[in-house]
Formats: structure tokens, C-alpha cells, sequence
């Protein structure tokens, strides 16, 4: 509790990681009150006729068939988010997995480990998440396994070196001498330790699952049509960029403003966490 | 150094290996039906699927399928595509020049933007300056680079009409070639007019990163006792800056170059479909919508492959040029 009070004082100095929560609670905002900030349902249609921006009722027009854009902006918003915070726990949890265990290990289980997670990281990330949707079919739940599969190699790299550290460290020692076993080690001694900057990469692992999921959207292997995505928004406005510049313009800004939240976000956590690299 | 050629070469070796197996388990255990899949037979009799099976090598266990697969690979054959009833390899072959093209100029223009950028912003630390070439780069990590790229097309193409929205304009290398061999000017013109857009979205997040790598390189070189050394030899500050500290503040930005070469890879399949690049991305993409899943785990097979080969090549090239890391 007093670390998060501390934390809020820091936010007074720190106005870009203020301006990313900012953006991450108008995100937060969206999604879950999504039902109550908007009248219509997503997947409303309107006369069919494609409005512009200001017409009443629909402050920022419909979009190519007729939807209400604010709404499907704001039902977007929750498929962000669920795809953003299911792949990134789940790269999380592989990763602290993989990581402490080779870390801890060392040796040949170390040196195995590590090789998986090179052939991982030699595929271009976004390349891999298209294959393996291409290969698993479109749908929420391929999308968060893929885009876990694409993330887990830097959580996996951030445990192995920092357990590589800490396991040389006394305390480790000492709790060995009273008997811990290697899992309640891992577990009780080191996670903790682990914390911060787990927490810190996972703020960037999200802007970058929320970039990867509206690029997946946008190339038609997201979530299945009608539910809104920001990427599948900017596919449906793209034949009418001429016509319909906002239909290319709103999602977009979408998503880059709540990408651009979890990386002020991160980057904020960091310096409050490690003052060294503070600017 | 013959021998750090013959480790580096060897630590390759099962990074290979286990890119070849993940290719195959996705491509052979993931998926429902691995014989609807390789067929492209979406209704068909029983007994057909049974005998398509046998013929494919799909009835027999997977560690065999493997090997098998191994084997053809290590002759180069990747398959065939069912969509252009070609081999995948020559498919990516063709394609290959484009995507390496816009990649390539993508990559000098990042660094030519970036670099620049990192450095004005460690010199005027804190300064207005600093805090814009900040406010770039984290811009340019979180914008979309797909989007990006529309919106270029809509300002630039649909608006103002400076740049083709679309295709590649002959390939870059003829086309500077053509100055040489009389076919003047023009060509070139044409093929950079077409680079433009495409090359600048996907530069965009690289630029950031490669700043922001600058800046703390340039940062943590600043305060090293021979920068104060130089600048009490009384060393103009342009000299301490360009030939003392940038030079060293490089070393990680040229560590990461490979890796950065592969991101943009990555972008470059996004990219290529917004500007229907005829590279590997775009191939790979449009397979996916055919599912045509041999060309698909090609593409991603090979690209890996030259990852890692480029990455085993940089580091035989440092260690060439820095004999610290062949002892370290």
C-alpha cells in the first residue's frame, strides 16, 4: 500500500507516465462501461447510409454498412484489452516459467532452454503470430495463444538473468539451510524479487500484444466478424479512404493512443522502479 | 578465428534444427486435418482422404513425418504450393529481391533518422529539443506502422498526388543500373517514387528505437573519463562528440543491426499488404486467405533460416573486427 502511495506522489513528477494512465483509464473506461456510454449496439445498423462525423446521434458518423462508430469503437476497446491482458499473462507465466528454471538450473537445461527460445525469436513476431492463426484458424482464444507464443522469449530472458543474479545472493542460501525446496525457492524467494521488473516489461508486452492484435484484426485473422476490433475497423474503412477519411483516421488514433498509454505507462514504472535510468 | 567461425557455425546448428521442428509441428500436429490441409480437399470421400494420406506420407508417425521432412528440406524442397502448383521455394525466391529492397532502404532510412535524432537529443539533454526527439520515438514504437502507411496513402497518394499508393515501380538496383547502361534517369525516378511511402512506414518504429538506443549509448559515453580527457586536450566539442563518443555509443545500436533487420522483416509483412508490395509478406498473407499452409510455413521457415544466418554472419563480423569478443 505504501509503495503504491509512493508511486502516486511519483506520478506528480512524472507527467508522461500521468498522461499514460490518463489514457489507459479512458481505456479502462470504455471498455467496461461500454453499455452504459452508448444507446446503440455495436452492431446496430442505420439507415445503411454511411454518416460523417457530427450527425446527431452519431458524433463520429457510421461506418462502411452503417454502424455506429463511438459504439464500435468502444466494444473494440474490450477486445483489446482481453486479447492485450490473456496473451501477456499467459507470456508471462511461460516465460517466468521457462526462465527461472533455466536460470536456477543452469547447465545443459539452461543451454536447451535457451535454444528454444532463439528458434522463437528467429521468426519476425508478427510472421509467426500469422502462421500460427493461419494454421490454429481465426477465433479470440488463437489470437492470445499465438500473440503468447510470440512474447513469452523476453519474460523468459528477463527471469533467466535476473535469477542467474539473485540465485548467488545469501538470502537464497539462507532459506536453502532452513530447508526451502527448490520450487518454494523459486516461488516464495526469488518471484518476489522478480516483481518489478516483470511488471514494467509486462506494460510494454501489452502495448506491443494491443499493436499485434489490431495488425492481426486488420489482416482479417482476429476475432471473427461482427465483433468490432480497432484493426478489423481500419481493414472495413480502407476501400473507402477517399470518401471517408475518419473511417481510417478514428481507429487508428485508437489504438496508437492506447499502445502509446502502456508504453508512457512502462516507461514510467521503470524509472520509478530503477531511479538510474531516470532522465 | 577458424575456430569461432566452426563454434558460432555449430551453436547455429540446432537453432536450425528446432526452426525446422516448430515449422512442423505447426504445420503437421496443430492444425484438425493435416490431410485436408496439405490436399486442399475440403469435401471429399473417406477413402479418397485414406489414400491422399498414404500418398503424402501423412499415415505414417510423426517422428518419421519429420525426418522425411528434414530430408526434403536439406534438398531445398519445400513443397508445392496448391494455389500456384509451383514449389514454394521458387515462389519465395521470386519475391524475396522485393521484400530485402524495401527492408533494406527501410533500415538505412531508420538509421539515418534515428541516429542523428539520438544524438541531438543526449547533446541538449532535457532541453526542448531533447524532450521532441523523445516524444518521436515513442511515437513512432506506438503508432501502428499499418496505419501509418494508410494514412501516408491517404495524405500523399489520394490528396496530393506526390506518390504512387501501390506496387513496386521496377527493381531498385536495375533501375539505378539503367543510369550507366543509357537508359537514363527515369527508371530510377520511377522505382524510388514507389519507395517513398512504404519505406518511410516502415521505418517509422525502427527510427524510434534506434534514437532512444542512441541517446543512452551517447549518455553513458558522455560521461566516460576519456570524453573528459579529450575535452581537456582542448578537442573542439563537434570532434569529442562525432569521432569520440559517437563512435562508441554506436557499438550496441550495430550489436542489435541483425536483429533490427529482422523487425523490419516483420513489419514488412503488414506493409506489404497495405501497399501490395510484391514481397514475401504479401505472398505469405494472401496464402493465408487461399490456405494455401505450404506456402505459409515456407515463407516463415525461410525467413527464420536467413535470421538466423545473418545473425551467425554479423557475429563472425565482429569478431573479425574486434578480436575482444573471438576471446571473451
Amino acid at each position: 500500500m505504501d509503495r503504491i502511495k509512493t508511486w502516486v506522489g511519483h506520478l506528480r513528477n512524472d507527467r508522461r507516465a500521468a498522461l499514460g494512465l490518463i489514457l489507459l483509464i479512458a481505456l479502462l473506461v470504455g471498455a467496461v462501461g461500454a453499455p452504459i456510454l452508448s444507446p446503440h449496439s455495436p452492431n446496430d445498423f442505420f439507415d445503411g447510409v454511411r454518416e460523417t462525423p457530427g450527425t446527431e446521434g452519431h458524433p463520429l458518423g457510421t461506418d462502411s454498412v452503417g454502424r455506429d462508430l463511438v459504439t464500435r469503437l468502444l466494444y473494440g476497446a474490450r477486445v483489446s484489452l482481453l486479447v492485450g491482458l490473456g496473451a501477456t499473462i499467459l507470456a508471462a507465466f511461460v516465460g517466468f516459467a521457462v526462465g527461472a528454471i533455466a536460470g536456477y538450473w543452469g547447465g545443459w537445461v539452461d543451454r536447451g532452454l535457451m535454444v528454444v527460445v532463439e528458434v522463437f525469436l528467429s521468426f519476425p513476431a508478427i510472421l509467426l503470430a500469422v502462421a500460427l492463426v493461419a494454421f490454429m484458424g481465426p477465433g479470440l482464444s488463437s489470437v492470445v495463444l499465438a500473440l503468447g507464443a510470440v512474447g513469452w522469449t523476453d519474460f523468459a530472458r528477463l527471469v533467466r538473468g535476473e535469477v542467474l543474479a539473485l540465485k548467488e545472493r545469501e538470502f537464497v542460501a539462507a532459506a536453502r539451510a532452513a530447508g526451502a525446496g527448490d520450487l518454494r525457492l523459486i516461488v516464495r524467494h526469488l518471484l518476489p524479487h522478480l516483481a518489478g521488473p516483470m511488471v514494467v516489461m509486462g506494460s510494454f508486452a501489452l502495448a506491443s500484444a494491443v499493436l499485434s492484435e489490431a495488425a492481426l484484426s486488420f489482416l482479417g485473422l482476429g476475432v471473427s466478424p461482427p465483433t468490432p476490433s480497432w484493426g478489423s475497423m481500419l481493414a472495413d474503412g480502407r476501400g473507402l479512404m477517399r470518401v471517408s477519411p475518419h473511417l481510417t483516421w478514428i481507429p487508428g488514433l485508437a489504438i496508437t493512443l492506447a499502445v502509446l498509454g502502456f508504453n508512457l505507462l512502462g516507461d514510467g514504472l521503470r524509472d520509478f522502479l530503477d531511479p538510474r535510468t531516470r532522465y | 578465428m577458424t575456430s569461432f567461425a566452426l563454434r558460432r557455425g555449430l551453436m547455429a546448428l540446432p537453432v536450425l534444427i528446432g526452426v525446422s521442428l516448430l515449422v512442423f509441428v505447426m504445420a503437421r500436429v496443430i492444425p484438425g486435418d493435416p490431410v485436408l490441409i496439405a490436399t486442399g480437399l475440403e469435401r471429399a470421400h473417406p477413402e479418397e482422404l485414406a489414400r491422399a494420406a498414404q500418398r503424402l506420407g501423412l499415415d505414417r508417425p510423426l517422428p518419421v513425418q519429420y525426418a522425411d521432412y528434414l530430408g526434403r528440406l536439406v534438398r531445398g524442397d519445400l513443397g508445392v504450393s496448391l494455389r500456384h502448383q509451383r514449389p514454394v521455394v521458387d515462389l519465395i525466391l521470386d519475391r524475396l529481391p522485393a521484400t530485402l529492397e524495401l527492408a533494406g532502404v527501410a533500415f538505412v532510412l531508420s538509421l539515418g533518422l534515428g541516429v542523428p535524432l539520438g544524438v541531438i537529443s543526449a547533446v541538449r539533454r532535457g532541453g526542448p529539443y531533447d524532450y521532441l526527439a523523445v516524444l518521436v520515438s515513442v511515437g513512432g514504437m506506438s503508432v501502428p506502422a499499418f496505419w501509418l502507411g494508410l494514412l501516408l496513402i491517404l495524405i500523399f497518394s489520394l490528396n496530393l498526388g506526390w506518390f504512387p499508393a501501390s506496387a513496386r515501380g521496377g527493381p531498385l538496383a536495375e533501375a539505378a543500373w539503367a543510369i550507366f547502361s543509357g537508359g537514363g534517369i527515369r527508371p530510377l525516378l520511377r522505382s524510388l517514387s514507389h519507395l517513398v511511402l512504404p519505406s518511410i512506414a516502415l521505418a517509422a518504429p525502427a527510427v524510434g528505437l534506434i534514437a532512444r538506443m542512441t541517446r543512452s549509448g551517447m549518455l553513458d559515453v558522455l560521461g566516460e573519463d576519456y570524453i573528459l580527457g579529450a575535452r581537456s586536450r582542448g578537442l573542439p566539442e563537434r570532434s569529442v562528440i562525432y569521432r569520440h563518443a559517437l563512435k562508441n555509443a554506436l557499438i550496441p545500436v550495430v550489436t542489435v543491426s541483425g536483429l533490427f533487420l529482422g523487425r523490419l522483416f516483420g513489419g514488412a509483412v503488414i506493409l506489404e499488404t497495405v501497399f501490395a508490395w510484391p514481397g514475401i509478406g504479401r505472398l505469405a498473407v494472401l496464402a493465408v486467405g487461399r490456405r494455401d499452409y505450404a506456402v505459409i510455413g515456407g515463407a516463415a521457415l525461410m525467413v527464420a533460416f536467413g535470421f538466423v544466418l545473418v545473425n551467425a554472419a554479423v557475429d563472425l563480423m565482429y569478431a573479425a573486427l574486434d578480436p575482444r569478443i573471438r576471446y571473451g
